[in-house]
């Protein structure tokens, strides 16, 4: 009765929501577009993103402007679904938004190593300007890596960060990312604690099947192309996975050479990512997404009035923005529409 | 309320708005839609022309310059030399020059903030030593000289710490690395380590660390000898420190002195041009002039052509009465209640701001729901209660809406409570003015009947605001034939006086037939009340949509009409009925104390019973109250669509400052740029 009262609202919302989604048809016909101002067009009048698109007008947009206003429907939609969350809830509702908030910082930080931070768009930057104790002129004209942590004194980030800047003058841009992500899944887990038992152990399993596939990804990105000790590789891996314990991290780790690697995931409930025969790195990264599209879909189809449903919304709705984004760049980069299928996150 | 347009020089701008703010009874618009809807009057033919003057670039207006840094600045100032934040009324009464004081700022803050950032650093540098001390009385009793450990040849010693995660995944690898670790102490969110690591290996054992974003921390090892030793020399440190910070506390209370009156009197011009800004925000301009346009109450014309005399002739202040005034746009409301009944326009507010030409019903409002409260709670004890908690709440809770509410409640409830004689339920103890309800059968009935006519005289004072209300719209359609019009007040008082009579008497004075026609014809004006008000305004199309969906709706809104005027009227017997409640919920107490065998017993069900009868009770009568009036009433009169009254103004907190910087207050025009 408990989870009705909670949950009812929210969950007819994220259905409706999920009913406008986009379906196959329209990645289909949006495929074989010519241009980033038909796909617009297509956009604006027959799907949900009418409404960000509504006073736009299609001919004078170019892609990167489209992609920051396909960000912004995507923050619109978790707001939508945050809105109806209160109590306890809420604040776990709330710390889905720093991952977005990440991103952004990530984004700053890149450019301001590479010397041209003038191609930053301060629009495209929406999830920091939300939270009210960051000013994003002051992080933006930041001079250096050093400089950026600092002007971060007074968020909740600051405590992971603070060890960059103690003893050093110098921060690399390598250890400003990793320590925020895993200051990510840090947040999120303590998050976790407001939740009733059946949302926390649900959430544990979606977030867990996504540390597990960044761990492998990691490893074998460590592994391959770049010269980490095996300690190294170890501690930067995250330590909430759903399948994997410590333990075995630690042996993927240490393994002599990638076919040992290869050989042992080939074992697990991950094996998908080793066992085609032509397994290119280039789809590693969309082979792991679809892996989780197929594991939200199923997730949604079991209805639970639980807290699994607004959260797979969300996910489904940057899965599609995903998608499109996709598409946008395929068009412009004169792929042909068979390559471009096989970058998309849902199977056509 | 007139519609004020105001056109000046735009070097004048920020003084303009600032004497605006300080008349305090301007209710703004945005310029621009004003002048895109032609609204807003330029000139008068003897005036000045230049003001039409690239009147096609008009724009709303933007501020050039950013100045929240001198906002900011001056809330640092206030905080670190910890002053409070006061507005004084003579400083904001005075003419400054805006870009003095923030020039004055931006000095004052670069000389306090040099000091003040050297104590913050000392203030970290000692906390830093604190800490390291900490650190080391766990390492008191080890005879050992660090000096040497930091000199061994063939090993790296270091102090450091990891969080406690990053130190989990090191424990979790930990032979594999090629270090010896060993915690010293642990604080809260950290594991404060020693590290002993082979100088061949170091590199590589740094890299670990780094990945697991190892702090090494700066002990002072230069200071030599064993843990015992340095924690002797960090005392010595920390007493310099501590000295040192004091120096530099002084010296900042020093610069609070000479500085105190400038930034008191700082901050309240700062929010007066605040203020100020937000009043430019709605203005338009071009390059030369600026337009400004609100509503200001018609008493208060005067003293604004006072307030903005002193820029003489550079200024155009034009006034236009409501008729002038494009109908669409609605001048705010402004409630002028006097003592007694403001609290109850928080009620009224609840539902909506009154429309602009509506009746105000607070009085009303007032009235009536006192006397249903009193009527529905009578008591003098309980109503005693609810007097102070009430006069708490407003003189001390800082809630006077609430609290004045709820004293006057208890007013009327202390008097209906004389009216019943009951003191804190207890019925015995005085005698009745009136009657006591729950005496007897006949009793309870008079109280019942007397909600009812309660209910009617209400009803029937609700239908003469309404009368009125439409007279002022000049709406024929309700106000006539609608049923809340004459047409349906003659209506409800033939009915009533019907069913008196054959009540009392057994027949009626006028024939039955005869009032059953009438009533039949009044029905049948309000059911074409809209042809017909349109016919004798001489307006066509005579129905506002086809003939036959107006009859439908009409006939039955008739339905509703007859419906709706039998519940209402029944409706107010929960009047009587909660009056009854009330003593029978104490007659349940009284019982129960009067079973306890001993006085204590009965004294404390007495007591528990009021408490809940207060609030239980009183908290139902409070809505049920709230509920007759806003259903039963509001709807019948009351439309509820205005706009509150929202002028700009500051309101001070303290009179006077005494030491404001004198510029004398009524001086000569400020100098502006020559037309």
């Amino acid at each position: 009765m408990n989870n009705i009262t909670r949950y009812a609202a929210i969950n007819t919302k994220a259905r409706a929501l999920e009913g406008q989604l986009l379906k196959n048809v329209d990645y289909i016909y949006l495929l074989s577009l010519k241009s980033v101002t038909e796909v617009a067009g297509y956009l604006k009048q027959k799907t949900h993103y009418r409404e960000i698109l509504s006073g736009v007008n299609e001919n004078e947009l170019h892609r990167g402007a489209l992609e920051v206003l396909l960000k912004k429907s995507h923050m619109n939609g978790l707001e939508k679904i945050a809105h109806y969350f209160y109590d306890e809830n809420k604040e776990f509702y709330q710390s889905l938004f720093i991952r977005y908030e990440i991103e952004d910082l990530k984004t700053i930080a890149r450019s301001i190593t590479t010397s041209g931070n003038d191609y930053l768009s301060k629009d495209s930057l929406m999830y920091i300007n939300r939270n009210r104790e960051l000013n994003l002129d002051t992080l933006i004209s930041s001079k250096s890596i050093f400089d950026f942590t600092k002007n971060l004194r007074n968020t909740l980030f600051y405590k992971y960060l603070s060890p960059l800047i103690e003893n050093n003058k110098v921060v690399s841009l390598f250890s400003f990312e990793m320590t925020l992500d895993l200051a990510y899944f840090d947040l999120f887990y303590k998050s976790l604690k407001s939740l009733s038992k059946k949302d926390r152990l649900l959430m544990e399993y979606e977030q867990g099947i996504n540390v597990d596939l960044l761990n492998i990804q990691w490893i074998y990105r460590g592994l391959k192309f770049y010269n980490f000790s095996p300690e190294e590789l170890f501690n930067y891996t995250i330590a909430y996975g759903f399948e994997f314990n410590r333990n075995h991290i630690k042996r993927f780790c240490y393994s002599k050479n990638l076919d040992e690697f290869k050989n042992s995931i080939l074992k697990t409930k991950y094996s998908f990512l080793f066992d085609q025969e032509n397994t290119m790195d280039i789809f590693m990264e969309r082979r792991i997404l679809r892996y989780q599209y197929f594991k939200l879909k199923k997730m949604k189809k079991m209805e639970g009035m639980d807290i699994s449903q607004s959260v797979v919304y969300g996910l489904l709705l940057e899965i599609e923005i995903r998608d499109i984004i996709s598409i946008i760049e395929s068009i412009r980069y004169g792929l042909p529409v068979e390559e471009a299928r096989k970058f998309l996150i849902r199977k056509l | 309320m007139e519609m004020m347009n105001l056109i000046g020089p735009i070097g004048a701008l920020d003084h303009v708005s600032m004497q605006v703010v300080r008349h305090g009874y301007v209710h703004i618009v945005n310029a621009l839609n004003e002048i895109n809807q032609n609204n807003f009057t330029i000139i008068t033919p003897d005036q000045n022309t230049n003001v039409l003057k690239d009147l096609s670039f008009i724009k709303p207006y933007h501020k050039i310059t950013d100045d929240s840094d001198a906002n900011d600045k001056l809330d640092n100032l206030i905080e670190i030399f910890e002053l409070k934040k006061n507005i004084y009324q003579d400083c904001i009464e005075e003419e400054f020059n805006y870009n003095e004081i923030v020039q004055m700022i931006d000095s004052i803050y670069s000389e306090v903030k040099v000091d003040n950032d050297k104590l913050v650093n000392s203030r970290d540098e000692l906390s830093k030593v604190v800490e390291f001390k900490v650190n080391l009385e766990h390492l008191r009793e080890l005879k050992l000289d660090f000096e040497v450990l930091k000199n061994l040849h063939y090993f790296t010693f270091k102090i450091g710490r990891f969080s406690k995660e990053n130190y989990k995944k090191l424990k979790d690898n930990v032979e594999n690395i090629s270090s010896i670790i060993y915690e010293i102490s642990s604080i809260p969110g950290y594991h404060v380590v020693i590290s002993i690591t082979p100088k061949v290996l170091e590199i590589e054992v740094d890299r670990i660390f780094k990945s697991l974003n190892y702090e090494e921390l700066n002990i002072p090892y230069n200071l030599g000898g064993t843990p015992e030793d340095i924690i002797h020399k960090l005392d010595e440190i920390i007493t310099d420190q501590e000295n040192e910070i004091k120096i530099l506390n002084d010296a900042i209370l020093k610069q609070k002195g000479r500085y105190t009156v400038f930034i008191d009197e700082s901050y309240s011009r700062i929010k007066i041009y605040e203020k100020a800004q937000i009043i430019n925000s709605e203005i338009a301009c071009t390059n030369e002039f600026f337009y400004m346009a609100g509503w200001v109450p018609v008493s208060e014309k005067k003293g604004l052509q006072e307030s903005l005399d002193l820029f003489g002739n550079s200024l155009i202040l034009i006034f236009k009465p409501k008729s002038q005034v494009n109908s669409s746009i609605i001048p705010p409301t402004r409630l002028k209640n006097n003592w007694f009944t403001r609290p109850f326009e928080a009620l009224v507010n609840m539902y909506g701001i009154p429309s602009y030409n509506e009746l105000d019903p607070t009085t009303f409002v007032a009235i009536s729901y006192m006397i249903m409260f009193g009527f529905m709670f009578g008591d003098i004890g309980q109503g005693g209660i609810f007097l102070l908690a009430g006069l708490f709440l407003s003189i001390k809770g800082k809630r006077p809406n609430l609290g004045g509410i709820l004293s006057r409640l208890g007013v009327s409830s202390m008097i209906f409570g004389a009216l019943f004689g009951s003191i804190f339920g207890n019925e015995k103890i005085i005698k009745p003015l009136i009657i006591r309800p729950m005496e007897n059968v006949s009793n309870m009935n008079a109280i019942l009947i007397g909600g009812v006519v309660l209910g009617i005289a209400f009803t029937t004072i609700g239908f003469i605001y309404s009368l009125i209300n439409a007279y002022k719209r000049r709406d024929i359609e309700n106000g006539l034939f609608g049923k809340n019009g004459l047409v349906g007040l003659i209506f409800y008082w033939t009915i009533l006086l019907t069913a008196l009579n054959i009540y009392e008497q057994g027949h009626t004075i006028l024939p039955l037939p005869m009032i059953i026609s009438m009533l039949c014809i009044l029905l049948a004006l309000m059911v074409i009340k809209q042809p017909i008000s349109n016919l004798i305004n001489r307006q066509k199309p005579l129905y506002n949509e086809s003939a036959q969906d107006y009859y439908i709706e009409s006939g039955f809104g008739v339905v509703e009409t007859l419906l709706s005027m039998l519940s209402n009227t029944i409706s107010f017997i929960r009047v009587g009925a909660f009056a009854l409640n009330h003593v029978g919920l104490f007659v349940a107490f009284a019982t129960i104390s009067n079973l306890m065998q001993n006085s204590a017993g009965s004294f404390a069900v007495l007591l528990l019973g009021n408490i809940i009868i207060i609030s239980l009770e009183g908290l139902i009568v409070f809505i049920q109250g709230l509920r007759l009036e806003y259903y039963e009433l509001f709807s019948k009169y009351y439309d509820g669509n205005g706009i509150e009254f929202n002028p700009v103004r500051l309101r001070y907190t303290r009179q006077r400052m005494g030491s404001c910087n004198s510029n004398n207050i009524n001086q000569k025009p400020i100098k502006i740029m020559n037309m």
